[in-house]
């Protein structure tokens, strides 16, 4: 019953959002107000509809509804309830249904920050944004209902959630991400608005810069975690993949990062119009590119989603409306904007011109390399290649260097034109100070040095001086450091956390340590200067799955330490998943996996040291924060 | 030339949606096996009856299949019966390859269910099956009787299957030696 | 007498690393083969499993790969011979880092060219425009003087 008032709720949200999407055709035709203004209150009910559909969605999960096909697939009567919560997005149609709501939310929050905000203005860009639900839910109803019902015959037990999903960090990893893409309509949806009004100027820029901000923050935030989960969840202690998933987030959020750069020059200097607009078309071509590669099935991934051709079409079609429609707009109003002024080459807005550059066409390359497996399959007959790791950590790592380079001397550089140019020999001073003495450090520790780790050091060291040295050194020289400091926190956090997770890529691709041993019990093995000593295997139950654990002693120097690695087997799947023993600690983690018995009392066991890996994470949840602190400070300037 | 730019990402685009539109199209594919018209890779490996070695030289007398199975694959049990029936009705040699299984299992099991295989070769570390290019179970191949590898299947062996991609080449054969 | 005490250290050393390489699944007679071996299983894809490589995969195919790229590297083969090896058998799909040939040579290059050929492009936009607008600048001055010089006539006159 209640799975039936969600259906409703979903079915009467595509009739709303659908007039709300569509009514500026009738102000178009009537020249009627009122088909402007109905469009805020249309939208906060398409809002309440979808959160209520979503609701009764859970709650057939909590109270195993197996009678509905998707909670039979996905839920099971022994999962705990916060796991049932998590399975309502665990599978393709919940986690549809949550990035519907996602943008409903958005939606919602962009009508409140903005009702006292010319009229015409919000109404269209509501309107974009409504279109966007209302082809979204078209989606879900048409081709991956969650309420659909397994009837007259409903089974007693459900299948079970996949026992790689039931965990902490997945459960809040997709709401993250979706938060992440699904904001990114909200910039795209501004620009079209402002094409279409022609009121391209400073408030909608400044608008547009606070929600790629914001959209950065999530998508920033979902990708952290899902490499976290990655890590510890997989066993094999890699934290990136470049699977095509990942590289589905990874270029949406190079392009959020490059739009809301190009957008400060943009509100500043009223420069790169044009630009922006074009960013924030593609940033969110990116976001529904990653949806259809994800869910189409035509790439193969370790995420493996619902796969299905129908519904990689009807995505593709909806990827042909917008993009191809704003763009078809972009192109005939565009030439309208006013030129280009004119500005130095070493000037800020210089600055930020190579910046977007290179994000963009870093972007742009990771999505072509992702797709080229098929490419190349088709025109070279089924001849099948793969891209992978390697590849992109050698075209990544010039289009770093370039990036970090310029964080370091970017704020330095003045508008228009830079004639002031002793801050280099400070910087350089600076960075080269901190690049000894963390090389020194870092030897300290490894005992050893190599390039890979050089250029990690450098590259930290110069983004460090250049964003937070010399920008102490320089507030301290002028009576309001505090003001100066406070009204840079968010890009300060945000530069500074690149500078950590460059350090921590560095250190962790350089100077990680991996062996396959087998262990007797009682038997220890040395990796590095860090003893393994296999202590016992112990046998146990847990709440739906049965554990072999095997204790683990770690000796290092006066670090003593017992964890376990297992393995479980979930019942009512009968899957196996190990569950790798980790140590974390501030220099390096050290990392168990639990392999097969190999003869009596003999197991395998894949021990790993990973050095610098939490400063991964650790910088990425400052950029994160950063962006935070910034679309706070602009929504103090609405 | 400032207009033309401005149509670009619009073309651009046209191009991706037409681009991706046509992959949606494709049918998911097998990897395409490398050894396809080259020779047979020798080998020297027990049969999975008794110890006796076999080698190259053992199996290519006539155009022949060689299949790749194993008692922990469940597929492998699908295509069984058509296999059994390719003996029966067919001229063409069935050879096995055993693949990373049990030996007392493997035996038991054809036992039970019927040994459609001239004999299998027992291969317990995989060595054969990785000069193959095999990466799991089942698997086909037909080998001519020069011993060149001429089809490759991955996957259960159906009726079909057989007549898509087998049948029209084995004819292909039998018409080369008239 | 310290020679002695040397000699006892590295025979204790030689040792442990010996009994520590009983333990290993894959151990090397040179040491550092051992850090070029899990490199490489980096490098190479999983056949069976779609997304991952050798290194990350409970496969068997990807057990066995595991252990002929050990034996390789005990025989002495280079990373060019192990390549070839696993390229004849499963071709190009298995490596991860295509290998650049004239087939793969747009996506090498692709993003570089691209990155040169847009930066040119801005940075002589950059300077057209930068010289349109002096001599704009220039052209104004000439027609101040101009209107200035008419002027004169005119009020000569």
């Amino acid at each position: 019953m209640i799975a039936e008032i969600g259906h409703l709720l979903l079915i009467g949200s595509l009739v709303v959002s659908f007039l709300a999407g569509f009514s500026p055709l009738l102000r178009f035709l009537t020249k009627d107000d009122f088909f402007y203004e109905v469009i805020s209150p249309l939208n906060n009910l398409v809002f309440l509809l979808i959160f209520l559909s979503f609701v009764s969605l859970i709650y057939s999960f909590l109270v195993d509804d197996f009678s509905v096909a998707y909670i039979a697939n996905n839920s099971n009567t022994l999962l705990p309830f916060y796991y049932k919560l998590a399975a309502t997005w665990g599978a393709h149609e919940g986690s549809l249904l949550l990035w519907i709501l996602c943008l409903c939310f958005w939606s919602t929050s962009y009508f409140f920050l903005n009702r006292k905000k010319d009229v015409e203005f919000v109404a269209l860009t509501l309107s974009v944004l409504n279109q966007i639900i209302f082809a979204f839910i078209a989606f879900t109803l048409f081709t991956s209902n969650p309420f659909e019902r397994l009837l007259p015959i409903a089974p007693f037990e459900g299948a079970d959630l996949n026992p790689l999903l039931q965990d902490f960090a997945f459960t809040i990893h997709p709401p993250l991400l979706y938060l992440g893409y699904s904001g990114l309509a909200v910039p795209f949806a501004l620009s079209l608005s402002a094409l279409i009004s022609k009121k391209i100027d400073s408030i909608w820029a400044r608008d547009a810069r606070l929600w790629s901000l914001l959209s950065s923050g999530f998508l920033t935030l979902g990708i952290v975690l899902g490499s976290w989960w990655a890590y510890y969840e997989l066993g094999w202690g890699g934290w990136w993949f470049w699977d095509p998933v990942e590289n589905a987030a990874f270029v949406p959020w190079l392009i959020s990062v490059a739009m809301f750069h190009s957008l400060i020059v943009t509100e500043r200097r009223g420069l790169y119009k044009n630009w922006s607009i074009l960013l924030s078309i593609l940033a969110f071509a990116a976001s529904i590119l990653g949806t259809f590669l994800v869910r189409s099935g035509i790439l193969t991934s370790v995420h493996a989603f619902a796969l299905d051709p129908e519904r990689g079409v009807f995505i593709l079609a909806i990827f042909a409306y917008f993009i191809l429609g704003s763009l078809i707009f972009y192109s005939i109003m565009n030439n309208k904007l006013p030129g280009r002024s004119t500005y130095n080459m070493i000037s800020k807005e210089f600055g930020f011109l190579l910046n977007n550059i290179l994000l963009v066409i870093l972007a742009i390359s990771i999505m072509f390399g992702t797709l080229f497996p098929l490419i190349y399959e088709a025109i070279y007959d089924g001849e099948q290649i793969s891209v992978g790791a390697p590849y992109y950590e050698v075209l990544i790592l010039p289009f770093a260097i370039a990036l970090s380079f310029l964080q370091g001397v970017g704020l330095y550089l003045s508008w228009s034109s830079t004639r002031e140019f002793s801050f280099l020999n400070r910087v350089l001073i600076e960075s080269f100070s901190l690049f000894i003495i963390i090389s020194l450090l870092v030897f300290l520790i490894f005992g050893t040095l190599n390039w890979g780790t050089f250029l990690a050091i450098a590259m930290f060291s110069w983004i460090f001086s250049g964003n937070f040295i010399d920008m102490v050194y320089q507030s301290s020289q002028v009576k309001e450091l505090k003001s100066v400091l406070l009204r840079r926190l968010g890009m300060i956090s945000a530069h500074l956390g690149t500078a950590f997770l460059i350090l921590g890529v560095g250190i962790v691709t350089t100077f990680s340590l991996e062996r396959e041993v087998i262990l007797q019990k009682g038997e220890s093995y040395q990796l590095g200067s860090t003893n393994f000593v296999f202590k016992e295997i112990r046998e146990s139950k847990g709440l739906n799955y049965s554990i072999q654990s095997a204790g683990i002693e770690i000796r290092k120097g006066g670090l003593v330490d017992e964890i376990s690695a297992e393995k479980r087997n979930y019942l009512s799947s009968n899957q196996i998943m190990t569950e790798a023993a980790i140590k974390p600690t501030l220099l390096q983690d050290y990392y168990v996996t639990l392999g097969d018995q190999v003869g009596d009392g003999k197991w395998s066991f894949k021990l790993q040291i990973k050095p610098f890996i939490r400063w991964i994470w650790f910088g990425a949840i400052l950029i994160a924060l950063g962006t935070f602190v910034s679309s706070f400070r602009q929504t103090k300037r609405l | 030339m400032n207009r033309i730019t401005h149509y670009l990402p619009l073309i651009f685009f046209i191009f991706l949606i037409i681009g991706l539109f046509t992959f949606l199209d494709n049918e998911e594919s097998d990897l395409r096996s490398v050894l396809l018209d080259k020779n047979f890779p020798d080998f020297s490996l027990s049969k999975l009856e008794n110890q006796e070695i076999v080698t190259k030289n053992d199996l290519v007398e006539l155009p022949s299949l060689l299949n790749v199975w194993a008692t922990w694959c469940i597929a492998c049990r699908v295509e069984h019966p058509f296999l059994m029936r390719l003996r029966n009705e067919s001229t063409i040699n069935i050879y096995g390859l055993n693949y990373k299984d049990d030996r007392s299992k493997a035996i038991n099991l054809l036992d039970q269910i019927g040994d459609p295989y001239e004999f299998s070769i027992f291969d317990h570390e995989g060595i054969l099956a990785i000069d193959l290019g095999v990466y799991g179970a089942p698997e086909t191949f037909l080998i001519d009787k020069s011993g060149i590898i001429r089809v490759r299947h991955v996957g259960v062996l159906t009726p079909e299957v057989w007549e898509e991609k087998f049948n029209g080449v084995l004819n292909n054969l039998k018409e080369d030696e008239k | 007498m310290k020679n002695r005490t040397l000699v006892c250290i590295l025979c204790l050393l030689s040792f442990t690393a010996e009994s520590e390489s009983s333990k290993e699944v894959y151990s090397f007679v040179i040491d550092e083969n051992q850090e070029r071996f899990y490199t490489l299983l980096d490098t190479y894809r999983c056949p069976k499993c779609q997304s991952s490589n050798l290194s990350g995969s409970n496969a068997p195919i990807a057990k066995d790969l595991k252990r002929e790229i050990h034996r390789l590297i005990e025989e002495g083969k280079t990373d060019e011979q192990i390549e070839a090896f696993l390229r004849s058998r499963y071709g190009d799909f298995i490596l991860y880092k295509p290998a650049l040939r004239k087939n793969t040579l747009i996506l090498w290059l692709g993003p570089f060219i691209l990155l040169s050929l847009i930066v040119f492009l801005v940075v002589s936009w950059n300077m057209s425009s930068k010289r349109k607008s002096k001599d704009l600048e220039a052209e104004q001055i000439v027609k101040v003087i101009e209107r200035t010089r008419l002027k004169k006539l005119f009020e000569e006159d």
